[in-house]
């Protein structure tokens, strides 16, 4: 990473994922090739806050995004081996990026609800604890007593790619030595989920097949998605396995529309471009792709267009996971980073799922079956309403 | 409201917000230090009895009380007074 003072590099040491198709990563892993239903609204069906040490009062302040997102973030500090409190780091020196796209979206609406229905003395005086966007990162700072950098990302559905990529350089920069990052997402209320329906950004069939000629629309999602980033000499010094190394990262704009990508890609070509120089590789190193893939018309034909402008006739297997994931928007590049992760663990890529025919207007290789892969250098990317981009570059460890 | 309302009511209706055992709520238990709950979680327990109730308790009243059995006792006088 160009700002990493004294060469210090960054390894993923831990992974703490709860999506639709899976709760920890090798049920999220496994998963990833088991055919979805056809739903478009898709929940962590699953989800037990007391399991993961909410208490009642706790989890009443807290809105779902927060609670999946501290749910992922002690599912990741755990698999990393870390005691958070009692480690080898200094707390101050311990940060939180996380990312989310909206927050607390129940609590907006229970409460826009009860003020209509019962008046303004009735609303609760939690509300707005409950509803920022920054809740989930300051309840995970507050429950483990990490007091460096705790930020929230807010950049709709790429913010868990940001969050991923900003952590990243607080440990090469040399200002953290540990730091968690990924995001969460929960608002499937009845204002945002049909808000995206008469915008016509869902998915009719309630099938999400990124690249297919027929895909529709994305299917709605909630996650969390939490890892754990540290120096790597360090990690390897208290013995921490690392999954890979994440050696770049990006965000562009592309100053285009509020929710449409720039037809040409232009945000989406320079953001892999700055991320690829930013990690010191080019083009032609690069052996796979982790893509947005949303199952929408245009961010799939955009960015198959501009994975074709980047990297030319070289074709690295590019992946959608959100055939089974759905799209959980501002934690979706937080859970496609621990695919990305546990593709390096088992040298194998994720299927993009219910595909029945590429589009074949798109030139790209796109990874219909599991696939064995000699672990290389690899992109995540994320484009979001906004024209919002960001990419991160992983390395194997 | 028709029902009965009694020092039990009111303490299984707390206990049940609070999602603790009703033996917990002793009068003499203090809502910080041994129930360690918040201002902001002591006026949310406080607007939850007051939405049951029917009753209005106001911030002046709240800051007096410490204990349970004196959040009981205010219920207690306020569906008295309604």
């Amino acid at each position: 990473m160009i700002e990493s003072r004294d060469g210090r590099r960054v390894v993923i040491t831990g992974l703490g994922v709860l999506a639709p198709c899976g709760t920890g990563a090798e049920d999220f892993w496994a998963g990833l090739r088991r055919p979805a239903e056809p739903v478009v609204d898709r929940r962590v069906v699953d989800f037990d806050p007391s399991r993961w040490g909410i208490s009642h009062v706790e989890a009443r302040r807290m809105d779902r995004f927060a609670q999946l997102g501290l749910a992922a973030a002690a599912q990741a500090l755990a698999d990393a081996g870390l005691d958070a409190q009692d480690g080898p780091y200094d707390a101050a020196r311990c940060g939180i990026v996380l990312g989310t796209g909206i927050g607390g979206a129940y609590a907006w609406e229970t409460q826009s609800k009860i003020l209509f229905e019962k008046g303004p003395s009735r609303v609760s005086p939690l509300v707005v604890p409950t509803v920022m966007p920054n809740a989930a990162s300051a309840m995970v700072s507050m429950r483990f007593g990490w007091r460096g950098p705790v930020e929230t990302v807010v950049t709709a559905c790429a913010s868990g790619t940001h969050a991923v990529g900003n952590g990243a350089r607080l440990v090469a920069s040399g200002r953290c030595d540990a730091v968690l990052v990924g995001g969460s997402e929960s608002c499937q209320t009845g204002v945002m989920s049909n808000g995206f329906r008469n915008m016509k950004a869902l998915s009719a069939t309630g099938i999400s097949r990124p690249f297919d000629v027929d895909r529709d629309g994305f299917c709605s999602a909630e996650a969390g998605g939490v890892m754990v980033l540290e120096e790597a000499s360090a990690a390897a010094a208290r013995g921490a396995i690392a999954y890979a190394e994440v050696a770049g990262t990006a965000s562009t704009a592309d100053a285009h529309h509020i929710t449409a990508p720039a037809p040409d890609g232009r945000g989406a070509i320079a953001c892999m471009r700055a991320a690829m120089a930013d990690a010191g590789l080019t083009a032609a190193d690069v052996t796979h792709v982790n893509a947005h893939g949303t199952s929408t018309p245009l961010n799939d034909a955009t960015e198959a267009a501009s994975v074709l402008e980047v990297f030319g006739r070289t074709q690295p297997a590019v992946t959608s996971i959100k055939g089974v994931t759905g799209h959980a928007l501002g934690a979706a590049g937080a859970i496609e980073a621990i695919a990305l992760a546990l593709s390096y663990r088992y040298s194998e890529l994720p299927p993009t799922m219910g595909v029945e025919r590429v589009d074949p207007a798109f030139d790209i290789d796109v990874v219909l079956e599991p696939r064995r892969w000699t672990p290389g250098p690899a992109l995540s990317n994320s484009f979001a309403f906004g024209g919002h981009n960001g990419t991160v570059v992983f390395l194997p460890a | 409201m028709s029902q009965h309302v009694t020092a039990e009511t009111i303490r299984a209706d707390a206990a049940r917000h609070l999602g603790i055992g009703a033996e917990r709520l002793t009068p003499g238990v203090l809502l910080a230090e041994d129930l360690g709950l918040d201002s902001l979680a002591g006026i949310e327990l406080s607007m939850s009895l007051e939405e049951r109730y029917a009753i209005n308790i106001t911030d002046d009243e709240l800051s007096e009380v410490t204990t349970f059995g004196q959040l009981e006792q205010l219920v207690l006088a306020k569906v008295g007074s309604r």
